[in-house]
Order: C-alpha cells, then sequence, then structure tokens
C-alpha cells in the first residue's frame, strides 16, 4: 500500500497481506469474528463474472477460514494442537491445496 | 438487513471510518477493518471527492458527518481518484456496497467459554450509595410471589457455580472468580471457606483459578487484607474521590459520610499490598465530577489504577451525569491522556485504565460484535443460585438457568441474538462500533427499559471518548511504538 501506512497491529497486517493471496491465518484459533462473504450467504460459490475474486472471502480462503464456527457452514479441519503439521506444504491453499495431510486418529 | 457488506459488487459506498489528525499529520481509521492508518494527501483528497455532498458521508475532513461516514460514493467523484488509491482504499475496508447482506444472526454464536464468574455473595450493603442499582429493600432479585427472593448466596450455590466454571472453561486453563455484592465482604467468613475450595476443585480438574473482589473497602480490617494478601486475590475499591466528593453519594443509610472508614481501610490494604495492582473504580454521579482532582488524590492513597465510570442511572435521575458534566469528564480525561503519554515516555505504568482499555482495543483491531464478554466469557450467580450474563443483568433479563443444572443455550442464544440485531441495524453505520458496540446492557435497560436499545445517550460521548483514544494511539506509537506490545502484553489483553 503506497497511500496508507499501518499504524495498529490490524493494520499492519492489512498492509503487508499480499492482496492476491489467500488469507492464511491463526488455525486452531477461533477468531472472535470471522466473516464468510456478506452478501452472498454462505460464499462457497463464484462471484457473478464467474471468477471468485469479488467474493469477500474467496473459496481457497475457505480452506481455513471457515472452520471456526462463526461461519455459517463450518467446515473440519484438524486441531493444530495434536496436528501441528498438517497444513506445513500448504502455504498458498489455491495451489498447493493437494498437499494437505491426511489426518486420521491412532486407534 | 440494511447491513454494510464490503468488497464485493459495485463499489457504491464509503464504509464507516474516522478521520483525525494528530501533529500535522493525518490518519484514517476504518470500522470495517479495525485498522488504523496514517494517510498521504493523496487520500485525504480522494475521501474529500468520494463523500457525496448530500450523503451523510459528504463534505471533507473537517466535515461533521465525514467523520461518521457511510456515504455513497458520487460517481463523478470515483472516477477521478487514481486506481492505486482506490486499491489501497479497498483494501483498508473503505470502500464496499450499501446492500443488505442476508438474515441477521448469520453465524453462530461464540460458545460459551467461560473465564470469569461473577459471584453474588449477597445483596445486602452497609452502604447506600445514592446511585447504586441494586434496591435497598429487595435486592437485585424481585421476590417472587409468596416470598422474599434470596439475598444471600448458600454455600452450595456457590460451590455448584464454581464447578459450573471449570467444567465449561473448555480450552481456557485458566479461569477467574469475582466476589461481588451487594458488599461481599458481609459474606467474609464464606469467602475464606470459598477461595481454599474453589483452589482444590480447580487443581483436581487441572486448571488454574485466581480470585478478584470488588468492594467498597469500610469493612477491610488488618486480617481479611492479610487473607488478601496471602491468597493473592486482587482488590477493586470503590471510592470516589477526596471526602467532598466521595461522601456525596457514597453514605451510610444514616446519611453519614462512608469516607473515614474507606480510608481506614484503604491503608490497611495498602499496608498489605500482594503485588498485584489495586485498583480504585470511581463511580461520576451528579455534583461530584472532578475528575483530575479525584485521580490525583486516588494516587496519593496508593492505587496503582484508576478506572472512571458514569453511574447508570434511568433518564431525568438526579444521579445522572448533565451534558455539561459529561463534557467535564472528557475535558478531564484529555488532561488525564496526556499524563499518559507521559507516563509512557518516562517508563512508568500508566495508571489510567479507561485509558489503557481503549488503546488495547486498538492496538488488536479486531471488530467486537458484542459490548462485553456477558454470556460468552463470563457470567454471573445470583444468591439463589441462577446465572444470568452478568452481576448487573441478575433479576434484569431472564435467566440462563440455575447452577446446579447447567445453562440453557436457548436463552443464552436468544440473549445474544439480541445484542446482535442492536450491532447489525441501530450500530452498522457507526466508525465507533467496534468500540462500544451499543453500549451497556444495563445502563439501556435503565435508560430505555430495553437491554438491546443502543445507548444513544451516550453516542456523541463515547465517539469523543475513542477519537480520544485513537489521537492517544497515534502519539504514543510515534512516540514509544514498543510499549503497547509490551504492556498490553503483560497484561493479557494484546
Amino acid at each position: 500500500m503506497k497511500h496508507l501506512k499501518g499504524i495498529n497491529r490490524k493494520a499492519r497486517k492489512i498492509e503487508t497481506t499480499d492482496p492476491g493471496a489467500p488469507v492464511v491465518e491463526a488455525q486452531g484459533v477461533i477468531p472472535f469474528m470471522h466473516t464468510c462473504t456478506s452478501v452472498f450467504n454462505p460464499g462457497y460459490e463464484n462471484d457473478w463474472t464467474g471468477s471468485t475474486k469479488q467474493l469477500c472471502t474467496p473459496i481457497e480462503t475457505d480452506l481455513f477460514g471457515t472452520t471456526d464456527m462463526y461461519c455459517w457452514w463450518p467446515g473440519q479441519a484438524p486441531d493444530t494442537y495434536n496436528n501441528p503439521d498438517w497444513n506445513a506444504d500448504c502455504t498458498r491453499a489455491m495451489k498447493d491445496w493437494m498437499k494437505l495431510k491426511v489426518v486420521k486418529p491412532e486407534w | 438487513m440494511g447491513n454494510i457488506a464490503r468488497g464485493s459488487g459495485a463499489e457504491a459506498a464509503l464504509l464507516p471510518h474516522r478521520r483525525f489528525t494528530v501533529e500535522g499529520a493525518t490518519y484514517l481509521y476504518a470500522a470495517e477493518t479495525g485498522g488504523l492508518f496514517r494517510m498521504d494527501d493523496g487520500v485525504r483528497d480522494a475521501l474529500s471527492a468520494l463523500s457525496s455532498s448530500d450523503g451523510p458521508g459528504g463534505g471533507g475532513p473537517s466535515a461533521e458527518a465525514g467523520r461518521d461516514a457511510p456515504g455513497s460514493v458520487a460517481s463523478a467523484g470515483a472516477s477521478a481518484v487514481p486506481e492505486g488509491i482506490l486499491s489501497d482504499l479497498r483494501r483498508a475496508g473503505l470502500l464496499g456496497t450499501a446492500t443488505g447482506c442476508g438474515p441477521a444472526g448469520r453465524t453462530a454464536h461464540p460458545p460459551l467459554r467461560l473465564r470469569t464468574l461473577v459471584l453474588m455473595m449477597t445483596t445486602s450493603c452497609n452502604l447506600a450509595c445514592r446511585y447504586c442499582y441494586e434496591d435497598r429493600e429487595e435486592g437485585c432479585v424481585p421476590p417472587k410471589e409468596g416470598g422474599a427472593a434470596a439475598r444471600e448466596m448458600s454455600p452450595e450455590s456457590l460451590r455448584n457455580g464454581v464447578a459450573y466454571l471449570l467444567d465449561h472453561a473448555g480450552v481456557n486453563r485458566k479461569v477467574s472468580v469475582t466476589f461481588f455484592g451487594g458488599e461481599p465482604l458481609l459474606r467474609f467468613p464464606l469467602l475464606r471457606t470459598a477461595v481454599g475450595e474453589a483452589r482444590r476443585m480447580a487443581s483436581v480438574r487441572g486448571k488454574e483459578i485466581s480470585f478478584s473482589i470488588t468492594t467498597n473497602g469500610t469493612l477491610l480490617t488488618p486480617e481479611i487484607a492479610g487473607f488478601l494478601k496471602e491468597n493473592g486475590i486482587s482488590v477493586c475499591l470503590s471510592i470516589d474521590g477526596p471526602r467532598e466528593i466521595h461522601d456525596r453519594n457514597r453514605p451510610y443509610a444514616s446519611g453519614r459520610g462512608s469516607y473515614e472508614d474507606v480510608a481506614r481501610g484503604i491503608s490497611v490494604l495498602m499496608e498489605n499490598k500482594n503485588g498485584f495492582p489495586v485498583a480504585a473504580r470511581v463511580t461520576l454521579g451528579h455534583g461530584a465530577v472532578d475528575v483530575r482532582k479525584t485521580f490525583d488524590h486516588l494516587r496519593g492513597l496508593g492505587f496503582d489504577e484508576v478506572g472512571f465510570a458514569p453511574a447508570s442511572a434511568a433518564e431525568g435521575s438526579p444521579t445522572a451525569l448533565t451534558e455539561e458534566e459529561l463534557r467535564g469528564v472528557l475535558d478531564g480525561f484529555r488532561d488525564l491522556a496526556d499524563g499518559y503519554v507521559d507516563d509512557v515516555r518516562e517508563r512508568r505504568v500508566p495508571p489510567f485504565s479507561n485509558m489503557s482499555q481503549i488503546l488495547a482495543l486498538i492496538h488488536r483491531g479486531d471488530p467486537m460484535p458484542y459490548p462485553c464478554g456477558a454470556g460468552i466469557g463470563m457470567l454471573a450467580v445470583d444468591p439463589s443460585g441462577a446465572f444470568y450474563p452478568c452481576h448487573r443483568l441478575c433479576g434484569v433479563s431472564d435467566s440462563f438457568g440455575a447452577s446446579n443444572a447447567g445453562i440453557s443455550e436457548e436463552a443464552r442464544t436468544r440473549f445474544l441474538d439480541g445484542a446482535r440485531r442492536r450491532r447489525e441495524s441501530a450500530c452498522d453505520a457507526c466508525w465507533a462500533k467496534n468500540f462500544c458496540s451499543g453500549g451497556c446492557y444495563h445502563d439501556a435497560y435503565l435508560r430505555q427499559g430495553d437491554l438491546f436499545a443502543p445507548s444513544v445517550h451516550y453516542c456523541r460521548w463515547i465517539k469523543e471518548l475513542f477519537l480520544l483514544g485513537l489521537q492517544t494511539y497515534v502519539r504514543i506509537q510515534n512516540e514509544t511504538p514498543t510499549f503497547l506490545d509490551v504492556m498490553l502484553g503483560e497484561r493479557g489483553v494484546a
């Protein structure tokens, strides 16, 4: 961002996030509030142009973003206490989603 | 409906934000993201161009209404703004659409994950403060037909409450119990037993439990203060200032002022400090407002923190602050905010706790969908053993259930639905919504008879207060950028 300089923690986070990249943040930690797309619930679909770019929360982000219970349809993700590395190789969900590890109970 | 969505479709609205100036530089707080930015001249001009001249977002940075956008984006204005600036504004959360975005309550409420349980040890009190919201005759719970409501907590209700707290803390390893009342030290024998028992219950369950007490201080003896010290119980003491201010609203039922006894209690307490900060809680009632004088007096008595709150009172009540008094409070807060910045510069822990809370909110920048933790991380148990969202709502809101039977998820959802409806309707377009989220339920109830009415009587005042918070935040970040991370981290709120 060239015209705005982040001052608080949230602004600096916005500033350093690549606008094109899916937001991968705080898995296993439930943020106080986490939105799905706010114009079309739930926001798993495409926008009116057929792409996901204009959705507030693009589908790729939902991989992580909708695993908390603030979402309309929460997805399931392994708990990060017992499976800290389940998404270690998947830094960009859109490209790397096939590298997510399979997690199964040990019994 | 009527919510403001962001980031989707054609951009038609400038979303809620606040522009302000500190030391010649201009800043922007975006309510949708909670981001606080310094802006360049290009953005400043763009915001003026984007604000329609007739909408609520109209006018330049100095226009009163322009501070409380949203407003519609004037199409001619938008086309004149360079794409780079539009892109920055989009990312910061300033541009979006003003279309409806589905039914309120679209997402689940946060699960109950208890951290704090407030125990109403008794509804009796040895003082008769003029602004007290408790009914002296009836206590906090109106008597049911055929008999008076319990005024004293039984050991069994207390045990059930603590067990419920420990069993419903989820992943929280640390939980806290607050002894409240009435005057909780009227039940000191029960309190003393409860602390030991709660510790044992916690250790069996692998939890860590801490205790705090809110007291009027008149009953503090060396024995009690020694117990509080030994057990690491943190103390919040209600005191309104020097004698002439304190005695105005905090007398005994006889009319005699309580200052002398409180001062004696404080000196005993300060001789037995236990390493936890001792906080003073000042209630600002009509005719007793002198922020600076009160603050200095309480610091002189040895308090580590001083927090102020206006008395909650019904409209027209003789204890309610007048508009002029509220303005006086803000002036006092501005003065204390200057001192806060000085304290930070000199590496002292600033004692003005209202400001610390606001700065923590700004620093994190998280959206705040509810005004407080009532019914989410906090519950209160009244003397009869019934759960309520908070201590002030005992007997006011619907009970969430009994401490021996657990809470009703339906009642809790109904309560939080009310909070969310308010946040998504009345407060949606306000730039300060992340700070106040509609305000205190109990205050709304007293003023307007409705727990979920927005506290409109405080809107202007609260916005001024938060603007002061934003300005103070920027001043601190400019001078001592590490302070907030360090101090707020240590306080466990960052």
